[in-house]
């Protein structure tokens, strides 16, 4: 279970881009090629390990016209995949 | 007594890459002359070089190369066993030291291998796609088996061929060129890169520009990486994003059997359609 005070950190070795406002991550290990909507690239470019995950629900609600409990499921939802794919690890 | 080795080098060009192979077997240095001669260049200046190291004692199955990063090292091992340790690579100097074996065309292929590695470390990269040209102007078109890469080619008697299957891409001063590779008749041909057309057999002619962001993630699909390695692949990622953003690409829907001159040589004329 990911806590709201943990601090999301991305992988090093995760070569992306944003090109026109959406990321495109490779997941080097794999070769899979990861495409980021507008929402999933804006909590990727807030993850820069100092932000815990509660500030950055609190960006993309003040970012998007979006409540903050769907924001909350999304960021969570979205970390999650991260996490799977060994994108970014957890300070905590 | 004849002796049977030499110390002789060959001097390759490939895309705007001079490389040096260094080779003491006479056999292997035949071979691979024979091999790249539309290559060849007499040039003495090098960018990369290749030393092909003895003969490995135990490696003769028939079994591709490929690299690996172990131990911090760039290392070519058999694509079967990664504990048959053909040779080193190392992208801060360009050069590369490799085992030869038994197999010449396999052998070909690893030196192959550590071009394309060294074109990744040198602003350049490779992709499947065939490409023909016109006036100096290049076009390419990816993607995957049976896209039409070289369908496309035969129905556009206008432009000439250039490569049917892998093309390489640099990026020298502002603008992008593109060069055939080895395996094909003719060695050394520049075109500067006008667009890129992504081919889809269909019912009917018709083009979509793609924004860069389209168009990176179709031109990423259809890369070639010597390794999936972050530095290599980063570097990748780097030119095909500037390549989406500067180039014009198209989704390039296309009938069989139709002539296609007239549509790909009014791409300009429909660029400033749209």
């Amino acid at each position: 279970m990911i806590k709201k005070d943990a601090v999301i950190i991305k992988n090093e070795g995760v070569p992306w881009r944003i090109i026109e406002g959406e990321a495109i991550l490779v997941q080097v290990e794999t070769g899979e090629v990861i495409h980021l909507n507008e929402v999933a690239t804006e909590i990727w470019g807030a993850v820069d390990g100092k932000k815990t995950i509660a500030e950055i629900i609190s960006h993309i609600t003040a970012s998007f016209e979006v409540k903050r409990d769907e924001a909350e499921r999304d960021t969570f939802e979205f970390v999650n995949k991260l996490l799977d794919k060994s994108l970014v690890t957890l300070s905590k | 007594m004849i002796s049977n080795t030499l110390n002789k080098n060959l001097t390759i060009k490939i895309a705007g890459l001079y490389g040096e192979i260094q080779t003491k077997d006479i056999q292997i240095y035949s071979y691979l002359k024979s091999k790249l001669m539309p290559f060849l260049a007499k040039r003495r200046r090098t960018d990369f070089k290749i030393e092909i190291i003895g003969r490995h004692p135990s490696f003769d199955e028939k079994s591709l190369s490929r690299l690996i990063f172990k131990d911090e090292k760039f290392i070519l091992c058999s694509e079967k066993d990664c504990t048959l340790i053909l040779g080193s690579l190392w992208p801060k100097t360009l050069c590369g030291k490799i085992c030869a074996f038994k197999d010449k065309p396999l052998l070909l292929h690893s030196v192959l291998l550590n071009f394309v590695f060294f074109l990744e470390h040198s602003n350049g990269l490779i992709l499947h796609a065939s490409a023909a040209h016109k006036n100096g102007e290049g076009f390419i078109f990816p993607g995957p088996a049976n896209a039409g890469k070289s369908t496309i080619i035969r129905q556009i008697k206008k432009l000439s061929p250039l490569a049917e299957e892998w093309v390489a891409v640099k990026k020298l001063g502002s603008s992008f060129y593109i060069w055939n590779i080895p395996y094909q008749k003719e060695g050394n041909m520049r075109k500067k890169l006008k667009c890129i057309l992504f081919p889809e057999k269909g019912r009917q002619t018709s083009f979509k520009r793609l924004n860069p962001y389209q168009a990176a993630k179709k031109l990423l699909s259809n890369c070639l990486f010597s390794i999936m390695h972050p530095e290599t692949v980063n570097g990748v990622l780097e030119r095909v994003t500037e390549m989406a953003e500067q180039v014009t690409c198209y989704d390039f829907e296309f009938p069989l059997h139709a002539c296609l001159d007239r549509e790909i040589l009014s791409v300009k004329n429909f660029e400033m359609s749209v």
